[in-house]
């Protein structure tokens, strides 16, 4: 059977309030409707995708992937709203790529305090990349705020390793050392526990930290070699020294909860077996019983809206918003082969990354015109539907300014704020629970 | 319609500016089959509200050889006739692509409008402030909009706009094979035309079979003779037109073909520019793409240099004239009182053919004789039925008048494969009839 | 066209341009200027009439610009493979082009 169908049936079961327990067996896990005594009572997850500022696309891998296995109780999260409504109301919350600085900037202090909060009462935080590296301890502002847990880097050097690729930014200055990439594209992990009984298996590098840690049960994954596919930005026993027999997936408890660390992209949408560890460890560590501390005043900020559009308004809302896509799409479309680039914050932004989140939703409006209604919150599809527009109209500008050789900065940046906001308040939307009441473990 | 479809028609009223969208029936293309047979089965449903219906072929936009058009169906405001116009270049596939098989367009709008159909969404958008420009202008303001160069249009000129019995239907920059005044059906509809865009994708039933016979096909035309000649200077040529070649050649930049048309059946001339120039032109319109040999030998005729016979284009292009209605009725032999003739022009076109379809396409076999004996009636019985089967499943109308090996049976052959439909000659030949009637 | 067409087959199994990797620049209508654009694993080749151009991808023409190691891929057009699991044909774009403008050395 196909595994993410497998998994997406699962979901679904749990979703129906069907009682289903995961145990740790000694070479994988085993999930079955009959309790044993060392299993775990499985859960329905409540999951947050961090999408805000500093984030680069790949949280859509994993929307794609918690879609395809059926984890649907997603919450879409930009730097408001963990630092203003907290996180206690999820299980799991993933930061993956992007720009580490950027994020922790705009998530700040009291986002770190609510991240630290969230996962010392027993939330899951799983960080890819750029998330892997924001917990980290660090004497680097603005990271310092968020001094989680004691994990080093070994991609970290004082002296910069000679580059094998002309032209290719390895490195980033970090005070007086270089944290720098060993290499690119595929890389081969080798499982240390049971979250899946493929002990050795591949996925894919952008950037991401080889790990040390002092207490080596920590580890769940080690970097055991490269592939065929692995591109090499250094000289290639240097990139074995850094990367090899590192940890490459880490578990560290903090509290109740723990935080899960990722070096590569486990949720790439091309290696479903490190897709199936994600969820493994999702199931896995859910069916604690989480302490939920929000009270029911704070539920109600999360509670979904209770205007409910259907029929024509419905219709005519999705077809604005199909409207809008398409014009934002096309005119992306006549950005796609001028080469053209743009430095927002520390990270370059290329025209075709427009088309990647516009894509993303795009696939999507299918389902949504097949929808009967939507509960939404009052003034959201109004919300949508500006940011569309808005979206559209700056992306014309784009094209315009770079047909006149004006510089384009400016709406880029614009753009890709939109892009962002847009594609939350998009998701929001598509993933909203169509069932009334998720009958509590 | 789940096949070499998109499974949608659209209707517009321009009146009411309603907007709906029905499925296209599997019943409907079995019985139809696709192109103007369903073109032409909404236009006698629609038939009350003068219609415009825009149709694509059944395999247009495939990998069939030469599935490049679509069409325009409805009553030529000047002949009273219903007749069929190619659309070709690459506007014809576009329309597929941007989401709909076949388009009604009815009703009068109050105000100019243009429609943009773009990925399954049609919008009746304000016209007015392309009201009034000529189809140049008009397509770069509309991709400029849009911000996208591919952005791909059927616009009228001046011409339109004022209800000229010559008006053409042009597609992007260039004159279109549009002999039926379908401009002045637009201008009157104060529709200034549409712009499409899309990035669709078709099913096909059995793509594997689908793919390896398109390829198959592609293989036995590539052994044909006419495959080492491209341009309009070939075709005409080829009709028994001594010296155009060597009149044309001076001013010719390339030649480019249709989609996925294995004949070059346009010719790009620069007038402005170094025709020999390799390298983007720093001149913004050097000059004109040609696809109307008719038109071409009309000027020619008249004694125009073939630089001027370029200008002349250029200038029926951006005005929305039909290149050969003004050939043969301006009566002038000098490029700027042929120019000067556009706004007054009048007299009766020379139509060739019972009128269903477009003189554009040479009413002879070219470049290979088909079997034919030469005998004038059979000549145009074969042209018209060659023209249905053109319209019918989406081929480019002057690449089937040259390739025999595109026959009637492969084309069913490919259309079975595609949608696994049992689509018959008997059904082919009902279907060429009723639209040769 | 045929060209996209087909590379787009090879990869949704359906008749699209999306997700060509061999793309047929021709926004330049009026000037009557083409070329060919193919997208490879780290390599964009833009064969223009004047000749052929390579340009690493993720870097902007100006060669002084770095690509970032760290970017992730955009994964909307995969990078030619040649066509490497179409055994009976090869390159698709090669087999379909009717002029036989491409060729692989």
């Amino acid at each position: 059977m196909n595994l993410y169908q497998s998994y997406a049936d699962i979901n679904y079961e749990l979703s129906q309030g069907k009682a289903r327990y995961i145990i740790k067996g000694d070479t994988d896990i085993r999930i079955s409707g009959v309790p044993d005594p060392e299993c775990r009572r499985m859960r329905y997850p409540k999951i947050g995708i961090y999408a805000g500022s500093g984030t680069s696309h790949s949280w859509l891998w994993f929307v794609d992937m918690f879609e395809k296995m059926g984890f649907l109780n997603l919450f879409f999260l930009d730097e408001t709203a963990v630092k203003n409504y907290g996180l206690d109301h999820l299980d799991v919350m993933v930061i993956s790529g992007g720009d580490t600085f950027a994020v922790a900037e705009s998530l700040g202090q009291r986002g770190a305090e609510n991240i630290k909060s969230f996962v010392v009462h027993g939330g899951i935080y799983i960080g890819s990349c750029a998330g892997a590296y924001l917990p980290m301890n660090s004497s680097k502002k603005p990271l310092n705020m968020f001094n989680f847990i004691d994990v080093k880097i070994t991609n970290l050097s004082k002296t910069l390793p000679e580059s094998v690729r002309d032209s290719c930014k390895f490195c980033t200055s970090y005070g007086c050392d270089f944290v720098f990439h060993p290499v690119r594209e595929e890389v081969r992990l080798k499982s240390t526990n049971i979250f899946t009984a493929i002990s050795e298996f591949n996925a894919p590098m952008y950037g991401g930290p080889g790990m040390k840690v002092s207490d080596t049960t920590t580890v769940l994954a080690y970097y055991c070699g490269f592939t065929e596919k692995t591109s090499f930005l250094v000289n290639e026993a240097i990139a074995s020294k850094t990367l090899v027999g590192q940890a490459a997936i880490v578990r560290i408890p903090s509290g109740k909860g723990c935080f899960y660390l990722f070096g590569p992209h486990l949720e790439h949408p091309d290696y479903p077996y490190a897709n199936k560890y994600v969820a493994d460890a999702i199931f896995w560590e859910t069916g604690k019983c989480k302490e939920m501390t929000i009270s029911d005043n704070e539920k109600s900020k999360f509670a979904v809206g209770t205007e409910i559009l259907s029929g024509k308004r419905a219709n005519d809302f999705i077809r604005e918003l199909k409207r809008e896509l398409s014009n934002s799409r096309i005119a992306a479309s006549g950005l796609e082969f001028i080469p053209i680039r743009w430095l927002i914050g520390k990270k370059v932004y290329e025209p075709e990354k427009i088309r990647v989140f516009l894509e993303s939703m795009w696939k999507r409006i299918k389902p949504l015109e097949k929808r009967e209604g939507f509960k939404i919150k009052p003034g959201l599809t109004e919300q949508i539907v500006k940011c569309a527009k808005q979206t559209t109209e700056e992306i014309r500008k784009i094209k315009t300014g770079v047909d006149n050789s004006i510089d384009t900065l400016n709406s880029a940046t614009l753009a890709f704020d939109l892009l962002h906001r847009l594609s939350i308040s998009f998701f929001e939307l598509y993933f909203q629970d169509p069932i009334d009441n998720i009958v509590p473990h | 319609m789940e096949y070499l479809s998109t499974d949608k028609i659209l209707v517009i009223d321009l009146a009411t500016s309603e907007i709906e969208e029905t499925a296209l029936d599997e019943s409907l293309v079995s019985e139809k089959i696709g192109g103007a047979g369903i073109t032409k089965y909404l236009y006698d449903k629609f038939q009350n509200d003068d219609p415009i219906v825009i149709g694509t072929g059944l395999l247009t936009g495939t990998t069939c050889p030469a599935s490049a058009i679509g069409l325009i169906t409805a009553k030529s405001p000047v002949t009273g006739k219903l007749c069929h116009c190619p659309i070709i270049y690459k506007v014809g596939i576009e329309i597929k692509f941007s989401g709909y098989d076949h388009i009604v367009v009815k009703g009068v709008s109050d105000n100019p409008v243009y429609l943009w159909i773009h990925d399954g969404v049609a919008d009746i958008s304000d016209a007015s402030e392309i009201w009034g420009k000529d189809v140049w202008e008009s397509t770069d303001s509309l991709r400029k909009h849009v911000g996208d160069d591919l952005l791909q249009t059927m616009i009228i000129g001046k011409a339109g706009e004022n209800r000229s019995d010559y008006a053409q239907i042009c597609y992007n920059y260039w004159s279109s094979p549009d002999r039926f005044g379908f401009g002045k059906l637009f201008g009157s509809k104060k529709l200034k035309g549409l712009a499409f865009r899309g990035m669709g994708l078709i099913e096909v039933a059995d793509h594997e079979n689908f793919v390896r016979r398109s390829l198959e096909i592609l293989k036995e035309i590539k052994t044909n003779d006419f495959m080492t000649k491209k341009g309009i200077a070939e075709i005409a040529s080829a009709l028994g037109e001594a010296g155009i070649k060597e009149w044309l050649e001076p001013i010719v930049h390339r030649h480019s073909a249709d989609y996925f048309t294995p004949y070059a059946t346009n010719t790009a001339v620069f007038l402005d520019e170094d025709p020999k120039r390799v390298e983007e032109s720093k001149v913004a319109e050097p000059g004109v793409l040609i696809s109307d040999v008719p038109a071409l030998l009309a000027f020619k005729k008249l004694g125009l240099s073939a630089e001027d016979t370029g200008r002349a284009f250029k200038a029926c292009a951006k005005y929305g004239i039909d290149p050969a209605a003004v050939a043969e009725l301006s009566g002038k032999s000098s490029l700027q009182e042929i120019v000067d003739s556009f706004d007054g022009l009048s007299g009766t076109v020379t139509l060739k053919g019972k009128g269903h379809f477009s003189s554009w396409c040479p009413l002879k076999p070219i470049f290979n004789n088909f079997g034919l004996s030469g005998d004038a009636a059979k000549d145009e019985t074969w042209w018209e039925r060659r023209q249905a089967i053109a319209l019918i499943f989406g081929i480019q109308p002057i690449f089937s008048i040259m390739c025999p090996e595109l026959s009637e049976e492969k084309l069913l052959e490919l259309s079975r494969i595609g949608t696994e439909l049992d689509l018959t000659q008997d059904i082919l030949d009902r279907v060429v009839a009723d639209l040769l009637k | 066209m045929a060209c996209e067409m087909a590379c787009s087959y090879h990869r949704d199994d359906g008749f699209a341009f999306l997700s060509a990797c061999i793309v047929a620049y021709r926004a330049r209508e009026k000037r009557d200027y083409f070329g060919i654009l193919l997208k490879e694993e780290e390599f964009l080749k833009v064969a223009r009439p004047e000749g052929l151009e390579v340009n690493r991808i993720g870097e902007a023409a100006d060669p002084n610009k770095e690509a970032d190691a760290s970017a992730k891929p955009m994964l909307l057009r995969e990078g030619c493979d040649l066509c490497e699991d179409m055994d009976d044909y090869g390159p698709m774009c090669i087999v379909i082009c009717p002029v036989d403008a491409i060729t692989l050395e």
